[in-house]
């Protein structure tokens, strides 16, 4: 593990590298004999264990891939030791698993109420929110690893200055209300400082209080 | 032990830890069991053993080779309602879990004002003499006893592993249990039922008074070989088990006999020298 870190971070080298195509695939063999109605365990376990082919083969075969028969039912005898295969049809899997096939289809058409919300079997959807901190990560960060025309672009796209604009320009908000609202956050602020300057200090007893249920020695 | 003693068996190390997880498993629906190969595979120790069986995986978890998000789990479990039991299959490996045990677990009662408890408890097989080699033989039950926020104990009998596991439970706090692999089929009396042995208090072992050893973990008992060697010879020796060395019982391992022999205090760990 050290070494492949190193040659990784250091040399740039790769450990494994894939390949532009499918080369093979990890098949499984039943274990013992599997009867109709019996549902595949774990791998590792006592029904299957993997098998590798090459692409070509496990399709030729109709090979059912390793990874995918947890709970899978058998259909049709399968005798210890011969291969697990299947139709290798997706949308077979899914009813067979208790889809919903309006779902289903509603994917198939590409619309909103499909299983990946028509977007084709992509998954969930990822919103990426890109911010950025004017200022430095603390007080002691001078800043060296960006330049002050990054940070003045950024700062030319805040999103607050953007909303405020926004609205002003729609009419929902006038530059004095703007304003006010900025003045009141400001004024909430100080008084929670000043608040908290004249609080009386915790009691040095009061350190340790929290660190277990009770009090240990 | 007063008049109404449950019945004592004789149980290995390990079938009393099993005895304490069945126990607390059948009272307590939020108790649960995390770790790598505890499921059918019984654990790496046969600890575990057939709880799978009777509990199912739901509650009796097989976690991946992934310590850090395995005893993650076990710290959210415990701040969301459960009574996480988290076994380490080598104590060695809770290195990759410091993070949660160091950082989350043990701060957290006292980031958060008090608000919360981190009522999860690590098992930790541990310590040397199996031929295991050196990542897989340490005792470093010292650094989390350095950790304010933690709770540490060391069983050395059969009685005290299941005393013990059903005393961390109990506890609000996180409790490391740290147990000698030499033990696991080391046989001794244990009660049936339910019992806790108390976290912070010694037990002294041999009564002794020209001598005193304070050891822990598998110093206890080759402190109680070198008893009977010393009596041999005239030489009585105390052994006490400090039994939990987070909180630590001061007063028991500090005490001298009241005649004024001159006398003699010898420590006793497992771990490396410096700082142990």
């Amino acid at each position: 593990m050290p070494l492949t870190c190193a040659r990784a971070v250091l040399y740039g080298k790769a450990d494994m590298v894939p390949l532009d195509r499918p080369v093979a695939e990890v098949a499984a063999l039943a274990k013992r004999d599997l009867r109709p109605g019996d549902t595949l365990d774990q791998i590792g376990e006592y029904a299957y264990r993997a098998w590798i082919m090459t692409t070509e083969d496990a399709r030729a075969a109709g090979a059912h891939p390793c990874g995918l028969l947890t709970g899978a039912t058998v259909t049709a005898p399968i005798p210890k030791g011969a291969l697990i295969t299947s139709t290798r049809r997706g949308h077979g899997h899914c009813i067979a698993k208790g889809a919903d096939v309006s779902r289903m289809f509603a994917e198939f058409f590409g619309k909103e109420t499909g299983y990946c919300r028509g977007r084709g079997g992509h998954g969930p959807t990822l919103i990426e929110s890109v911010t950025y901190r004017w200022r430095g990560h603390s007080k002691s960060d001078r800043n060296r690893y960006r330049t002050q025309e990054e940070i003045a672009g950024w700062m030319a796209r805040d999103p607050i200055a953007r909303l405020t604009a926004t609205l002003i320009e729609h009419g929902v908000l006038t530059g004095a209300e703007a304003a006010t609202i900025e003045a009141e956050a400001t004024a909430e602020i100080t008084a929670a400082i000043e608040t908290a300057r004249s609080a009386p200090d915790p009691d040095p007893v009061e350190a340790t209080r929290d660190v277990y249920a009770w009090p240990i020695p | 032990m007063n008049a109404q003693s449950p019945v004592t068996r004789e149980l290995s190390y390990a079938e009393a830890i099993r005895e304490a997880l069945d126990l607390a498993m059948a009272a307590d629906p939020t108790v649960i069991l995390m770790g790598e190969d505890i499921g059918v595979y019984g654990g790496a120790f046969q600890v575990t053993g057939d709880q799978v069986h009777k509990y199912g995986p739901d509650r009796v978890m097989d976690t991946p080779i992934a310590e850090l998000g395995g005893a993650g789990v076990a710290v959210g479990a415990a701040l969301t309602g459960h009574k996480p039991i988290y076994e380490f299959q080598f104590s060695d490996f809770a290195t990759l879990a410091m993070e949660q045990i160091v950082n989350q677990a043990a701060k957290l009662r006292d980031m958060l004002g008090g608000a919360v408890s981190v009522p999860v408890v690590f098992r930790l097989p541990a310590g040397s003499g199996t031929g295991a080699a050196a990542q897989h033989s340490q005792s470093l039950e010292a650094w989390f006893a350095h950790v304010p926020g933690l709770k540490v104990v060391q069983p050395v009998t059969p009685h005290d592993a299941k005393g013990l596991l059903l005393a961390a439970l109990a506890d609000p706090d996180p409790v490391l249990i740290f147990e000698h692999r030499l033990f696991y089929k080391m046989r001794g009396p244990v009660p049936e039922g339910h019992f806790e042995t108390p976290i912070g208090r010694a037990e002294i072992r041999r009564i002794g008074t020209h001598v005193t050893f304070v050891a822990t973990s598998i110093m206890v008992h080759k402190a109680l070989e070198a008893a009977q060697t010393f009596a041999a010879e005239g030489i009585e020796a105390e052994v006490i088990d400090l039994r939990t060395i987070r909180p630590i019982d001061r007063e028991t391992a500090r005490e001298r006999p009241q005649d004024g022999t001159p006398h003699h205090h010898l420590r006793g760990c497992e771990n490396p020298r410096h700082g142990g």
